[in-house]
């Protein structure tokens, strides 16, 4: 791993009310990787992302993002910093055409940088281009998913959080969510990936963090933790099969 | 005339009517659907639009009305602005109904405000000469005012619509009112937009009431007297739908004419009507998409709560004094002839058992009924019908009281309960409006008048006292009839707590508490909420009608003003005031709210306005009531220490706030 990671957790704690969900989360994702987060139901993989968006105040720890502090700021500060997070159940603006969704997303995330038109990145999502004039409702799942993405992707984000985008999916669908993906990382995009579906996560990502009840317990890179089938049992209750 | 331009006339009737709604549910249905804020002071806004104009208009002359048209809305806009920044943006992500007793209490303060500046009565506010003249079209003349009032609504709902929708600003506030969360997640500040769009509300607010100001006249009622047929239109067209804000307006507007002209009985009634009916088939309105705005709040209802300082020994303790003080009261009045303060523990006697009833559904079944005077003000008529046709004991008259509205209360309760929050406040909105309206229509309801001149009998079967006989003398003084009111009033009022308290402790109660805990759990652990939540209802409804019941029989009559939803709002301010989900709460709630109103009315003429002051600062800073005030005095960084050290509060039990 490199020295400098983009952004780099370090013991964050938080919750919800007096309910720690988490317990001191380490974690690192360099510049140009496919990191993924991965556990149980509940273990408190959307608590990190949203501690580190700021949506939820982490109660101590920090999170510092390309060499800034960022752990107390709000969520529109910190999107504004040049993170973006394709959220769980997605949450595209449903009354919005798909077009709006992406103009919106536009408005948003860091001041300073070049963005894409919106023409472009629907250009670059075949099955958005079909459909620009349509309501965010009016798209099926996997579409709304990638709605959720080109939104994201349209503020140039330095570092893009997914949160379970391929859940609830037909396993055709998950594979073009994959592939959309690997292809973002692939054009140099930094991505920080919660994923249910194991396989496709240790498939995408470079390195791995496993977390159970709000810890990390056991970090590597990917294909090592594919190999070690009985932590993939312990902590995900799942084996791979390869 | 013929029958066709009388027809069209009534149309264009309709559609002046209709135009002015749109402008003001437009503003009111934005500001919902973005903020989830329920604004009751877009009535005073609306008023305060046309009474600046008013001011500005008439010494300018000539040109006056067309800077006024401009002018005043944009002051509205800023008052807007700045009530948004001061008020209503400290409460976002609390329960909605902080917005609904904040923006009442804004009520209180703008409409005394008005009232103070400009008087009381109403004024005339001529339309500009150019527009006063006839227009003959389709056969029959009309004034051009009129078309004016029609071309120039429709455009600047078509200029809403296109900010809506073709701006920038337009499409953050659609997105906002979608899923507040996710666009600030995006980087946009949305808070910013706020402020503009409650502006922006209160300006459209501002430019109906110039119109409809010239159009009749201005005056200081004309905030409350729309207010709800504009709720009624944004329930009716779907909360925070712009398109169910135009086409509910424009309805509404056209039904009142048709039925002031063609079915008078109906008018004032069948808006309600129309509303309920539209709320029970298709609780979302006709154009509502979802419940709710934007954000999933988890803002519950802030309880009372006097734990930690004061033991429940204590506040038994307490108790007991103040009925001890009560029952001795009317001798010291007798004896230093203050009887008068008699007459002001009555009213608050049975204010403190209409909030303690309000209080079974609000603070533990977490239903927000916004129209409970229905109960007190139906209540109060049973009772006097009662006394008037069927039997002359006060017994019986307020058995069918409570009789009559817990039928109502259950009746209403197994229409609107299924539906939750904003939907329930509004349906019992609009009964306690329906029966409002409808005791006017009727004879034996006594139409505007009511009915008065009921004589009571404490007993039945001739066993009993009859208070114009009743007279002991003991001593200095002699115990009269009044004594006797004052005594039945009080040992019911009594009763009624102990009642409440009893089923508040019984399984019953028990469940209504974890349901108000959580709603989702209870139902998990099987317990069937609606059936709860309705029974409470029933029980609530029951004692508030034995509140109205008992006003009416004390001072021997009953009017349309009792069913009015100012009283709603008061009996709310007075459970919040005091403490919701406490039971004594309220009832010391309504004690304080009474015993100010009545006091600061005879010293000051802006009492409305301190009230009002009052109490927005209690929504903001002091959301339990105060029966929270000690423990809030105790958590207190500065003070806390020091009541800690004395009282030998343990640390621990204080949890620190930062
Ligand atoms: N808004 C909230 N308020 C209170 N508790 C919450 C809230 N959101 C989540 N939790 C709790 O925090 C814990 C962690 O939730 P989180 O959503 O982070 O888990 P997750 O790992 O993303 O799970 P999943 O795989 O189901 O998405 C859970 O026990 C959950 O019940
Ligand atoms: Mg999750």
């Amino acid at each position: 791993m490199s020295a400098d990671p983009l952004l780099s957790v370090r013991g964050l704690v938080s919750g919800y009310g007096s309910t720690r969900v988490l317990q001191g989360v380490d974690l690192d994702v360099p510049a140009g990787s496919v990191v993924t987060l991965i556990g149980r139901n509940g273990v408190g993989k959307t608590t990190t992302l949203r501690s580190i968006l700021g949506s939820v105040s982490p109660a101590a720890g920090s999170v510092t993002f390309d060499g800034t502090d960022i752990t107390a700021l709000s969520p529109e500060k910190t999107a504004r910093e040049g993170i973006a997070l394709v959220p769980e159940e997605r949450r595209i603006f449903p009354g919005l055409t798909v077009t709006e969704n992406i103009e919106i997303g536009r408005l948003g995330g860091r001041r300073d940088t070049a963005k894409p038109s919106v023409e472009a990145i629907v250009g670059e999502f075949e099955n958005l281009s079909r459909h620009r004039n349509s309501k965010g409702a009016a798209l099926s799942g996997g579409e709304q998913q990638m709605l959720a993405i080109a939104r994201a992707l349209v503020s140039a984000p330095d570092l893009l959080m997914l949160d379970e985008p391929t859940e609830g999916l037909a396993p055709s669908i998950v594979k073009q969510v994959q592939r959309k993906v690997e292809e973002l990382n692939d054009e140099g995009a930094t991505i920080l990936l919660v994923e249910q579906n194991v396989q496709v996560a240790l498939d995408i990502a470079d390195y791995v963090y496993i977390l159970d009840k709000g810890q990390v317990v056991h970090e590597g890179p990917s294909d090592e933790v594919a190999a070690a089938d009985e932590i993939l049992d312990r902590y995900l209750g799942v084996s791979v099969a390869d | 005339m013929s029958v066709a331009s009388a027809v069209a006339e009534q149309v264009l009737n309709g559609l002046v009517v209709g135009m002015v709604y749109v402008l003001l549910a437009a503003g009111l249905s934005i500001i919902f659907g973005v903020m989830d804020v329920i604004n009751f002071a877009h009535g005073e806004l609306f008023a305060l639009g046309a009474y600046f104009a008013f001011a500005i208009a008439g010494p300018l002359g000539g040109a006056g009305f067309w800077v006024a048209l401009v002018v005043a809305p944009l002051l509205v806009g800023v008052i807007g602005m700045a009530i948004e920044r001061l008020t209503v943006k400290r409460l976002y992500g609390r329960d909605p109904l902080y917005h609904i007793l904040l923006t009442f209490g804004l009520v209180l303060i703008i409409n005394d405000l008005i009232t103070s500046v400009w008087g009381k009565s109403a004024q005339p506010f001529p339309i500009p000469s150019v527009l006063d003249q006839p227009v003959a079209l389709f056969g029959f003349n009309y004034s051009l005012y009129n078309y004016g009032i029609i071309i120039f609504g429709s455009a600047l709902a078509l200029g809403t619509w296109l900010l809506l929708n073709r701006t920038r600003f337009g499409m953050i506030i659609r997105a906002g009112s979608e899923d507040r969360e996710m666009v600030r997640n995006l980087g946009i500040n949305i808070d910013r937009y706020y402020t503009l769009t409650f502006g922006f509300g209160a300006a459209l607010a501002g430019v109906a009431g110039i119109v409809l100001g010239a159009y009749q006249n201005v005056s200081p009622t004309m905030g409350s007297s729309v207010i709800i047929p504009a709720f009624v239109i944004v329930v009716l067209g779907g909360l925070g739908s712009f398109r169910g804000a135009v086409v509910g307006g424009l309805f509404v507007g056209l039904v009142q004419t048709f039925a002031r002209t063609y079915t008078p009985f109906l008018e004032g009634l069948i808006v309600f009507l129309l509303m309920i009916a539209v709320l029970v088939v298709r609780p979302t309105g006709l154009f509502g998409t979802s419940i709710g705005g934007g954000e999933h709040h988890d803002g519950a209802l802030l309880h009372g709560s006097g734990g930690g300082v004061l033991s429940s020994e204590t506040r038994a303790k307490i108790g007991y004094a103040a009925v001890g003080v009560l029952v001795v009261v009317p001798f010291f009045a007798e004896l230093t002839g203050v009887t008068y303060s008699v007459t002001l523990l009555e009213d608050i006697l049975i204010w403190a058992l209409f909030a303690l009833s309000l209080d079974l559904v609000l603070g533990y079944a977490g239903l927000v009924s916004l129209g409970h005077t229905l109960f007190y003000g139906v209540g109060a008529y049973a009772s006097v019908l009662t006394l008037m046709h069927v039997s002359p004991s006060v017994l019986v008259a307020l058995l069918v009281a409570v009789a009559v509205c817990a039928a109502i209360a259950w009746g209403v309760g197994y229409l609107s309960i299924r539906v939750s929050g904003v939907f329930f406040a509004m349906i019992t909105l609009g009964f306690a409006e329906l029966f409002y309206n409808a005791v006017f229509k009727f004879d034996f309801t006594g139409g505007s008048d009511g009915l008065f001149g009921v004589d009571v009998f404490y007993g039945l079967a001739g066993l009993g006292i009859d208070p114009r006989e009743f007279e002991v003398p003991l001593g200095v003084f002699t115990l009269d009839g009044g004594i006797v009111q004052y005594y039945f009033l009080l040992a019911v009022v009594v009763g009624s707590y102990l009642l409440a308290r009893r089923l508040i402790r019984a399984p019953f109660g028990t469940v209504l508490q974890s349901i108000r805990e959580s709603e989702e759990r209870a139902s998990f652990i099987g317990y069937d909420v609606t059936a709860y939540k309705r029974r409470a209802f029933v029980v609530s409804g029951g004692l508030a009608g034995l509140a109205g019941g008992l006003f009416a029989a004390n001072n021997g009559y009953v009017a349309p003003s009792f069913l009015h939803w100012i009283n709603s709002g008061e009996v709310i301010v007075m459970t919040v005031l005091g403490g919701m989900g406490t039971l004594y709460g309220p009832m010391l709630g309504a004690g304080v709210f009474v015993a100010a109103e009545d006091i600061l009315s005879s010293y000051i003429e802006q009492w409305q306005l301190v009230i009002g002051v009052l109490f927005v600062l209690f929504v903001i800073f002091v959301p339990r009531g105060l029966v929270s005030l000690p423990q809030t005095v105790a958590e207190h960084p500065m003070v806390g220490p020091v009541i800690r050290d004395r009282t030998g509060v343990k640390e621990a039990e204080v949890e620190q706030h930062d």
